[in-house]
């Protein structure tokens, strides 16, 4: 029954748990890799996980450190990269260039990038969105802001809802 | 919609998934397959080394009538800071007493079975039960020391058996090595490895330079034993969570390292006790390089111990064994600039998984002239 459940379960989340990841790593093979690491300790974990508020959050959270530690991992290359190649100017955010969308994304701070994930991707208002990432909904509201200013400076969004952006 | 949620509605959108729910099934049957057999795997893992052994002495024996090669044993020992010889059997004693364990807990199960359930015999049983299952996940998650000896430059020389360490002095007289009395540290746990030492170098053995550059051997009448080479080479081991798999790598690195263009700083071969159900990295860097010198995405240790320091630890993904080949030789190879000339400790990191992971790190020496 517990296999069943969580093959379920699985099945359910898979599409939104790749495109998340897709958007919190900037690359969809790694997103994947990360997709597959969280689903098996999820099935791993059944018993325990079907018991959970949620199912869903635990899920998410798990799969927001997964990216993080990967973030974490790639930012000493990318350090020794900058150090040994000149800089290099970045060009205009391009807005029907997927892959600016996703580094712009990819390239926020990691409580940022899940808060921008979960509202805007994955649909959450501010207090499901608090409960997914198991943090208070004054720092969802907090990273929201932080992170469209952040998105604005870059250029790549210009029309966000008053609301969302509130502080 | 708004704007933004347009946008990365289409930015995670890339066309089909290249995963369904039955790899994953595959991946949760596969790693309960492993926590079943972990015992088993540990075994799989002497035999590689065992064979890996035996494969590479034939060959370096084969070639120490090469011409062309170091003469001078004295000479080429004089290059040295130590050399060393890895034993085979600490593997061998961790898989005896996973075995003693497991019939332990074998008449464990049966005694919970035998007793009646709720009854005070029922709960001392399963404390035992429990007490033993802890101590088979100590033993197989607590590293167990290498069996090796070193000779060192300086005439001393030191080792563990896997258990008990040991030291001493060596000479050579002519091309015969001598080694004095070995003086262990005196803890009793059957030091195999050190006894057939002891057996071969008793033998006052022959050294011989190999054609393979910086590597000699002893001739003994009781077999032929390699004894490393001018390069470092650092054997790291680490067992991933959850009884994941273990994961070896061996590293080789210069001593010496001449400036110039596409340099080799470091290779390693790599294996792993299961099928690559297991990810592992491998990294360098370079503790002390001046300012002005700069190596391509190798990063200077400060930085790198100081994130590793915080819980942050950065290392980079040089090998991934899930994505790669499960066994295979690597290198880093980078344009060295004469600016780096130096003497210098090249860290060598392995880890594994994203999660919670462990790093093994080793120190070698490198000069760069």
């Amino acid at each position: 029954v517990n296999d069943a459940e969580a093959s379920e379960f699985c099945d359910r989340i898979r599409d939104r748990l790749v495109g998340s990841l897709t958007l919190t790593c900037g690359d969809r093979g790694v997103a994947e890799e990360l997709a597959q690491d969280t689903l098996v300790r999820v099935w791993e974990r059944w018993s325990h996980v079907r018991r959970t508020d949620s199912p869903e959050g635990w899920t998410f959270r798990t799969a927001f450190n997964l990216a993080g530690s990967w973030g974490r991992r790639r930012s000493a290359e990318r350090r020794a990269n900058r150090r040994s190649t000149s800089a290099v100017a970045q060009p205009p955010a391009d807005l029907t260039d997927v892959e600016a969308v996703r580094r712009a994304v990819s390239g926020l701070p990691e409580r940022q990038r899940a808060v921008i994930v979960a509202r805007f991707y994955l649909g959450h208002d501010v207090a499901s969105a608090a409960a997914l990432l198991g943090c208070a909904p004054g720092t969802v509201k907090a990273a929201t802001h932080q992170a469209i200013a952040n998105l604005r400076a870059s250029g790549l969004v210009t029309d966000i809802p008053e609301e969302a952006d509130a502080p | 919609m708004t704007q933004l949620e347009a946008l990365l509605d289409r930015a995670a959108d890339s066309g089909p998934i290249r995963f369904d729910t039955a790899d994953v099934r595959r991946r949760v049957v596969r790693r309960r397959r492993w926590r079943r057999s972990a015992a088993a795997a540990a075994a799989v893992l002497v035999l590689v080394a065992a064979v890996a052994a035996s494969a590479r002495r034939p060959d370096q024996v084969g070639q120490t009538r090469g011409a062309g090669e170091p003469s001078g044993v004295a000479a080429l020992l004089g290059r040295w800071t130590a050399v060393s010889i890895t034993g085979g059997t600490a593997s061998q004693q961790l898989d005896t007493r996973l075995e003693v364990l497991d019939a332990e807990i074998a008449r464990q199960q049966d005694e919970v079975s035998r007793s009646q359930e709720g009854s005070p015999e029922r709960q001392a049983a399963v404390d035992g039960l429990t007490d033993l299952y802890a101590r088979r996940a100590d033993l197989q998650t607590t590293p167990h020391a290498d069996e090796y000896i070193e000779f060192r430059a300086d005439g001393t020389l030191g080792g563990n058996d896997g258990c008990t360490g040991f030291g001493g002095h060596w000479r050579l007289e002519g091309a015969q090595l001598v080694v004095g009395a070995l003086a262990s540290d005196g803890i009793d746990c059957a030091p195999a490895f050190e006894r057939t030492l002891r057996r071969v170098l008793e033998t006052k053995p022959t050294v011989t330079p190999a054609s393979r550059a910086g590597t000699i051997v002893l001739m003994s009448p009781a077999g032929t034993v390699v004894l490393g080479g001018r390069d470092n080479q650092i054997e790291s081991e680490l067992m991933a969570d959850e009884l994941d798999g273990v994961v070896k790598v061996t590293f080789h690195t210069p001593r010496s390292l001449a400036s110039g263009s596409q340099r080799t700083l470091a290779t390693w071969t790599a294996a792993t006790s299961v099928e690559p159900a297991i990810s592992a990295w491998v990294q360098i860097a370079i503790d002390g390089l001046p300012d002005d010198c700069r190596l391509e995405s190798i990063p200077r240790w400060e930085e790198l111990s100081a994130d590793i320091a915080t819980g942050s630890w950065d290392t980079t993904p040089r090998w991934d064994h899930r994505r790669g080949e499960s066994t295979g030789d690597r290198a880093i190879r980078r344009d060295v600039p004469a600016s780096c000339a130096g003497s210098y400790t090249m860290v060598l990191l392995l880890s594994t998984d994203f999660v919670a992971a462990h790093i093994v790190t080793e120190r070698v020496p490198i000069t760069i002239g």
